[in-house]
């Protein structure tokens, strides 16, 4: 049986060639019958162990009627299954195992983890399974869950910041809004059945759409076997994506402003575009966009003193988000009121001068790329964060994207950061958001027409009223 | 997110509890973490030396002495004084990185109402404005060259520089970092720079209602406690904050007597020690002496209301708890665990009344409190499972499964803390600063275990009463009598 599984295991290294940088403890992959792939890092600084499942999943497979299921589905995953009858049998389980524990819903993952002594092993890894495969969704636990998500929905909308991104987000992701909302809305959780539980269970929760990774004190080869054990019952089931792909989120028609009123004590202003996707056609330049994010954000850059250290805006950023389909692009700023104008027009002013070929110097390129290789070193020093790090990239990018991630961001060069500004960002339509409070809405006149002048955009076109119109029911 | 953050943290306290300190650069995010486990117990400190024979000198024998102590082994940590400064290293061989933390006693002790924020405005320029010899952006490029990081931050019964690097690049990580204490530039533009960042997070704590909430009661449980001075000062005080008053306020910083450095990675001791003593020996000793915060003491239990339009309420009680020298405290540790627990069951898995029950310790500050937290559409039937769960603890045992499960869970979240170098050496230096012992660190994982029912029950008895509750929220909603019956 062992030697079985040193055969069919794969050490697969990501290559660093930071000379500085140790090499890195090796991913060994393994991958079931069944399709489920198990990923395990060994590492014994600290006798813990990480057991993470996760899922592709996540409001990118939502239509509106299951906006946010996906996520009222995560908290399901903490409830009765087949072996444990109810939430509290589950919570006296995890404390009697020595657990921490906790889920998230994005937009393209949804992610379990438990991270316990690794005395442990055996017992989590067949708790992990239990709560996998046999989720019972009892109606009565699934109706005093929905309160809780609703409780959850409250503390957001608390936060003048969720309506801000919220309102954004609505209008970047016209067409498919809920696609880009995993936290979805009361009606949908309140409205919420069994059976659309078991849909996305059948749909999502299949081995062939899934991973498991475990990190930590632990021999992956014990951990392959306990797997291969553990879920050769698990049946694939049908290509999720090739039934119900992914949609193709349209373009943002023609640049716009939405404002936002909340009581808040600072400005903060979101100019988002669409950017490229991890298996797009453009992939090539996903790199180009991190090396640049990372590059601008050093206190050196001239991002940084043209925007921050000018003082015309208190905080200032730019980066893409790492999405399997479009990951936004971002210039978020945050400005006193009094330097509204200012922030905004310099930020304004700077993205033409990204492209240039003196922008970022040589060193400063060199450094960006070094920054990212000494943030993979991070992530393997906390072998409980590393779980979720790999389940992220396996959903949004896939583990060879990961694997190769670095050298690919070191090829890149400034012309490859121009041509994705100029793909992406420069004259492209783009959504502008504002958040002020009542009083700076009416004393400073910080609203609508004020931003539009300040940006350049025309004629208003109220794309988001088009959005609506046509986005998907 | 099947926990809010705030619970995760909790164990302990909401997040917006971690203290005032704040945690400028990317990588000291993470430590906001594990500085509210209050140290849930030991780990990755070794425990197979701590039935050494050769006990260590403790923070509060500070050697007054100007004479360097040979250093002394115990497990994996080695001590050391320099000219009077406390050198704490830690050897975790084979360790990619290493971690360094420069604690700087003091606190709350080094200023004043009309000067509050100004360690925290003179530290953060400290670390980002470059030095006398290097500017600004030449010293941020060294340290993007080597992929190093450099933060600091006010506390407060500490500051703190912190750095952490690759183990082939410490050495000049670590001159980087001294450079910044001893010989910032300082310049005209990065003060003010900075000291917007200060007024920014300042208004920022005013939108966040869990922010304003910890706000609310940090003034509530510390109003004339010298606390009362947050390290981040006020917006009066940071705007009227002068370059001169910075340049001064480091002056004064600058002694051995009142600094602790502890390294974490695998480094060869006397090397640090050498280091320590060539960068740092030459400061003088000083005279700076601990002097004990003194403790918060209510007669009755309190609310205080504040009105805000929210579609939840949001609710935060508190009660003075061990300090860490305190034979209490992992006592305290253990019972809030369980607390918190039970407050989920009966609060969130029972009746679905919350998200976000919690209860856990306060414990990064010498001064400690216990912490009831929740968020809540139904505040009153709410609390009201709150306290029952709470009085409960004084009068009923706890099974001996669950509190050997929970305390297995704090463990788990202690040795998660320890994970990093970082973590190790905040740990260490948190034990040091606050308890006057690092070891306290290192023995609590079995001081924890060694909890019983029994000391859980005189835990509560003792101090889960007069409790300080405020509440941010819609006051009409809120039963006087209810939350302040405990």
């Amino acid at each position: 049986m062992q030697l079985r599984f040193a055969i069919s295991a794969k050490v697969v290294i990501s290559t660093f060639a930071g000379a500085a940088l140790a090499a890195p403890p090796p991913i060994q992959t393994h991958r079931l019958p069944n399709g489920l792939e198990v990923l395990v890092v060994e590492n014994q600084s600290v006798p813990l162990v990480t057991i993470e499942f996760a899922a592709k999943n996540g409001s990118m497979t939502e239509p509106p009627s299951y906006n946010g299921l996906s996520h009222l589905y995560e908290h399901m995953f903490f409830k009765a299954n087949a072996v444990i009858p109810n939430q509290e049998a589950y919570l006296a389980r995890m404390r009697q195992l020595g657990m921490q524990f906790n889920g998230s819903t994005g937009t393209e993952r949804v992610n379990y983890f438990f991270t316990t002594t690794s005395d442990h092993l055996a017992e989590s890894m067949q708790f992990m399974r239990d709560a996998i495969v046999s989720p019972l969704f009892e109606p009565k636990e699934l109706e005093q869950e929905k309160q809780v998500v609703i409780g959850e929905i409250d503390r957001n909308e608390s936060n003048p910041y969720y309506h801000f991104q919220h309102e954004v987000s609505k209008r970047v992701w016209w067409k498919y809004p809920s696609r880009k909302d995993p936290l979805g809305n009361r009606k949908t959780v309140l409205a919420a059945t069994r059976e659309q539980m078991k849909t996305i269970q059948k749909r999502y929760y299949i081995p062939n759409n899934s991973v498991l990774v475990v990190t930590g004190d632990v021999k992956a080869i014990d951990v392959f076997q306990q797997t291969e054990q553990l879920y050769q019952k698990w049946k694939a089931g049908p290509d999720p994506f090739k039934k119900f792909p992914l949609v193709h989120h349209p373009p943002i028609p023609r640049s716009e402003v939405v404002m936002v009123e909340q009581p808040v004590e600072t400005v903060s202003i979101e100019l988002v575009w669409h950017g490229p996707s991890t298996v797009d056609d453009h992939v090539e330049l996903t790199y180009s966009a991190d090396l640049l994010g990372y590059a601008i954000q050093e206190p050196s850059s001239p991002f940084e003193k043209n925007l921050v250290e000018s003082g015309a805006c208190v905080h200032a950023a730019f980066s893409w988000s790492t999405q399997m389909n479009v990951g936004p692009i971002t210039l978020g700023l945050e400005a006193t009121p009094d330097k509204v104008d200012e922030c905004l027009k310099a930020a304004i002013a700077e993205l033409p001068r990204m492209k240039s070929s003196d922008y970022l110097s040589d060193e400063e390129l060199r450094n960006a790329s070094h920054r990212l290789e000494v943030d993979q070193a991070l992530e393997r020093e906390k072998p409980s964060e590393l779980a979720h790090v790999l389940t992220f990239w396996w959903c949004s990018a896939g583990l060879n994207y990961y694997l190769s991630y670095l050298d690919n961001v070191k090829k890149a060069t400034r012309a490859d950061i121009a041509r994705f500004l100029e793909t992406y960002v420069l004259g492209k339509p783009y959504v502008l958001g504002a958040m002020v409070s009542p009083k700076m809405a009416t004393e400073l006149h910080l609203n609508r027409a004020h931003f539009e002048r300040l940006a350049g955009i025309g004629e208003r076109a109220d794309a988001s009223r088009v959005g609506a119109d046509k986005a998907e029911r | 997110m099947i926990f809010p953050s705030s619970f995760r943290l909790a164990r302990g306290a909401p997040s917006a509890m971690a203290g005032d300190r704040l945690q400028p650069a990317r990588f000291w995010a993470s430590l906001a973490i594990f500085v509210l486990f209050a140290l849930a117990s030991s780990c990755a400190t070794s425990t197979a030396s701590s039935k050494t024979s050769n006990p260590l000198p403790t923070a509060t024998a500070q050697s007054q002495s100007s004479a360097d102590s040979a250093p002394v082994s115990d497990g994996d940590v080695t001590f050391a004084t320099v000219h009077g400064m406390q050198v704490f290293i830690k050897r975790i061989p084979g360790a990619e990185l290493v971690s360094g933390q420069l604690d700087i006693l003091g606190g709350v002790r080094n200023w004043g109402k009309e000067d509050a924020g100004v360690e925290q405005l003179a530290l953060t320029v400290s670390a980002s404005g470059g030095t006398e010899t290097l500017d600004k952006d030449a010293f941020a490029r060294r340290l993007a060259t080597l992929g190093s990081m450099i933060a600091a931050g006010a506390g407060n019964d500490a500051s703190s520089f912190r750095a952490k690097s690759l183990k082939e690049n410490w050495d000049t990580t670590f001159e980087l970092m001294v450079d910044a204490f001893l010989h910032p530039g300082l310049p005209p533009k990065e003060v003010e720079l900075q000291r917007q960042q200060q007024l920014s997070a300042l208004r920022h704590e005013q939108e966040d209602p869990d922010a304003q909430l910890a706000l609310i009661a940090h003034e509530r449980i510390f109003k004339n406690h010298p606390y009362e001075n947050r390290s981040i000062g006020t917006l009066e005080t940071v705007n009227k904050l002068t370059r001169d008053q910075l340049r001064s306020h480091l002056a004064k910083l600058r002694e051995t007597s009142r600094l602790i450095l502890v390294v974490v990675g695998d480094v060869e001791p006397d090397h640090i020690i050498t280091r320590a003593r060539d960068l740092l020996g030459h400061l003088p000793l000083g005279t700076y002496r601990h002097t004990p915060m003194p403790p918060i003491r209510f007669d009755q239990p309190t609310v205080t209301t504040v009105a805000k339009k929210l579609p939840t309420n949001y609710i935060l009680s508190s009660f003075p708890g061990p300090g860490w020298k305190d034979e209490d405290f992992a006592l305290g540790m253990v019972a809030m665990t369980v607390l918190g627990w039970r407050q989920w069951i009966e609060v969130r898995t029972k009746r679905n009344l919350s998200y976000a029950p919690s209860a856990g310790m306060a414990t990064n500050a010498e001064v400690t409190h216990g912490l009831l937290y929740v968020t809540a559409v139904d505040p009153n039937a709410t609390m009201k499972v709150m306290l029952d769960e709470a009085r409960n603890l004084k009068e009923r045992p706890v099974p001996a499964p669950e509190l050997k499960g929970d305390v297995s869970t704090l463990v788990t979240s202690f040795i998660a803390a320890n994970e990093t170098t970082d973590g190790q050496a905040a740990l260490l230096a948190r034990a040091q600063v606050l308890g006057g012992d690092w070891r306290l660190i290192r023995t609590l994982p079995d001081r924890m275990r060694a909890v019983t029912s029994e000391g859980i029950e005189q835990f509560a008895r003792k101090y889960i009463a007069n409790l300080q509750t405020v509440v941010l929220g819609d006051p009409e909603r809120i039963d006087p009598a209810l939350f302040s019956s405990l």
